[in-house]
């Protein structure tokens, strides 16, 4: 019963940050931007919905006025970034710290707290159901919209505009010969990967049933981690496509935060997260898989003269 | 239909290392000419493609594009008008996209870029009709991603990319020189053929005096910003590789190397 509980959590949150991967993965591996504007915008998401929900506004018109918001946001460091100049990752940096003001402007407080109120993870038909029944359909509504995002984002990068986003990534030079700006891309990207986070943000404030203003710290770390899991996993099975293994990945990764979490108790939380991450990148970069085969052949040089 | 007209552009301006590349500098390029551009490292010729193309400023002088000042547009902006190749294969198509998404996107330049499919599965016939003449084997590998095609194939892809759709003038810059020389001549046997099938006005900068020579209609020698030899039509067919050697080395004397 514990693991089936456990399972279900895992399974939420892994999907949630799903969301918030998918929205990474436009900056990180198509743009090749090093986005850290999602640390505030994951939250604004929440907070957004949050306020909204409070007011009386039903949560789909909530959600989808976060995903605003966040494109906003994203808006915003690509402003930064291509109409002022600034550098990209100190651009992500601008648009994360003044979110934490505004967040918390927003919220009018550190947390809101709704769990009487009608959400996608908390209403009547939920209600009717036994309690861990209830967890997996909750699981189902966040695959769902997973499922959604994953689609439409697929769908775009196949047509003349995503294949021009993708472009702008790969090689900005060829874009600008298409006569281009490639500075409307890097925004568009921006906007719509910031979007994707914030939104992400709604549903975490929906599963825990409250918005808590440090919510946001670590969302770019955990990100990335997931994405480059996803990547990992995407480049070794042909048919996968990247967004399909970013949504694998995020399971993945959540799912040994959790275990990790339960062994060492939540205070360790940010650390795992940080200890993680450092391992992904150095088995991303191949460190690994190359001391691996030195121990390996070292050890068969050492078995050849015993013999 | 080209004309550079009082053109200055300095380098390092305001610095201990200023130089004056371009001063009072004047070029034109008549409607359908193919100039070869040749001349040693710092001559001008690189930085006059850079000028045309919009992605370096002069500090004076205007560019007039079929009479309209292009000077102040913008390098995207000039790029509807203006195909260009780099020497650098990498730079011509998206490696990560496949040879038949970097067609179409190609094919789609001048059009709007919408929420229409941007590969549309019924044009992948014509894709390979025009790959198939080149003899690479392109036609067969539509759906593999360009970073996974050789130098010369990336360049010879780049070529076809940048004349696919109707412009005014193409900068061809040095695309040859990263190339094997086997490579190099038949990417250069497809400039030629495509440059006269198109009718295209094109500036060609080359290290490769011997394609100066034989391709093109109009041979200019560029040392430390002055056109030092102009030779179109019948002189230009009277030009010989080893004359064109004697001068390259007497101006690289000069410069002292």
């Amino acid at each position: 019963m514990y693991f089936f509980n456990q399972m279900s959590t895992i399974l939420q949150m892994g999907f949630i940050y799903a969301i918030v991967a998918l929205g990474v993965y436009i900056t990180y591996k198509i743009l090749d931007f090093p986005d850290l504007s999602v640390d505030g915008t994951f939250p604004l998401g929440g907070v957004v919905f949050s306020v909204l929900l409070t007011a009386g506004c039903p949560w789909p018109v909530a959600m989808l006025v976060s995903f605003a918001a966040g494109c906003a946001a994203g808006l915003v460091t690509g402003v930064l970034h291509v109409k002022l100049k600034i550098n990209g990752l100190l651009s992500g940096i601008i648009t994360m710290t003044a979110l934490v003001s505004v967040n918390l402007l927003i919220a009018g407080g550190p947390q809101i707290s709704f769990s009487q109120l009608t959400t996608l993870l908390n209403n009547g038909f939920l209600d009717g159901l036994p309690r861990l029944a209830e967890n997996y359909v909750q699981v189902l509504f966040i695959l769902l919209i997973v499922a959604l995002c994953k689609v439409l984002l697929d769908l775009f990068l196949k047509t003349k505009s995503g294949f021009l986003l993708r472009a702008t990534g790969d090689n900005p030079q060829m874009v600008t010969q298409l006569g281009k700006n490639i500075d409307n891309y890097k925004m568009l990207g921006l906007s719509l990967a910031n979007g994707l986070v914030a939104l992400a943000g709604s549903l975490y404030c929906q599963y825990s049933a409250s918005y808590s203003s440090n919510m946001g710290t670590g969302t770019v770390v955990i990100a990335l981690a997931c994405v480059i899991i996803g990547c990992v996993i995407a480049k070794h099975i042909r048919v996968m496509k990247d967004t399909t293994g970013v949504v694998i990945g995020a399971l993945i990764y959540y799912a040994i935060l959790s275990v990790a979490m339960l062994l060492l108790g939540s205070d360790y939380t940010r650390l795992i997260v940080a200890v993680l991450f450092v391992l992904v990148l150095v088995f991303d970069s191949g460190l690994i898989g190359r001391a691996v085969k030195k121990l390996f052949r070292k050890k068969k040089e050492g078995g050849d003269v015993t013999a | 239909m080209l004309q550079l007209k009082g053109i200055r552009k300095v380098f390092n301006k305001g610095t201990p290392d200023e130089s004056v590349l371009f001063d009072n500098f004047n070029f034109s390029v008549e409607e359908g000419e193919f100039v070869s551009i040749v001349g040693s490292n710092g001559s001008g010729k690189t930085t006059l493609l850079n000028l045309i193309a919009g992605n370096m400023q002069p500090e004076a002088g205007r560019i007039l594009l079929r009479g309209e000042d292009i000077t102040s547009q913008k390098e995207f902006v000039r790029a509807r008008r203006i195909g260009r190749v780099f020497q650098d294969p990498a730079l011509g198509a998206a490696g990560h996209m496949t040879i038949a998404e970097n067609l179409a996107i190609a094919e789609n330049k001048g059009k709007p870029y919408g929420l229409a499919a941007g590969l549309n599965k019924r044009r992948i016939a014509a894709y390979r009709d025009m790959l198939h003449p080149l003899g690479l084997g392109l036609e067969e590998r539509m759906n593999v991603p360009v970073r996974a095609l050789s130098g010369g194939q990336r360049q010879v892809l780049a070529l076809l990319m940048a004349t696919m759709t109707p412009l005014d003038v193409l900068l061809l810059d040095e695309h040859t020189a990263a190339l094997d020389p086997k490579t190099a001549e038949q990417t250069m046997l497809l400039t030629d053929r495509i440059v006269r099938e198109k009718k295209l006005t094109a500036l060609m900068v080359t290290h490769n005096l011997r394609f100066a020579e034989r391709y093109g209609t109009r041979l200019c020698m560029f040392d430390k910003g002055r056109v030092v030899l102009d030779a179109a039509g019948e002189s230009k067919a009277a030009q010989k590789v080893d004359d064109l050697l004697a001068l390259f080395n007497e101006i690289s004397i000069e410069c002292g190397n």
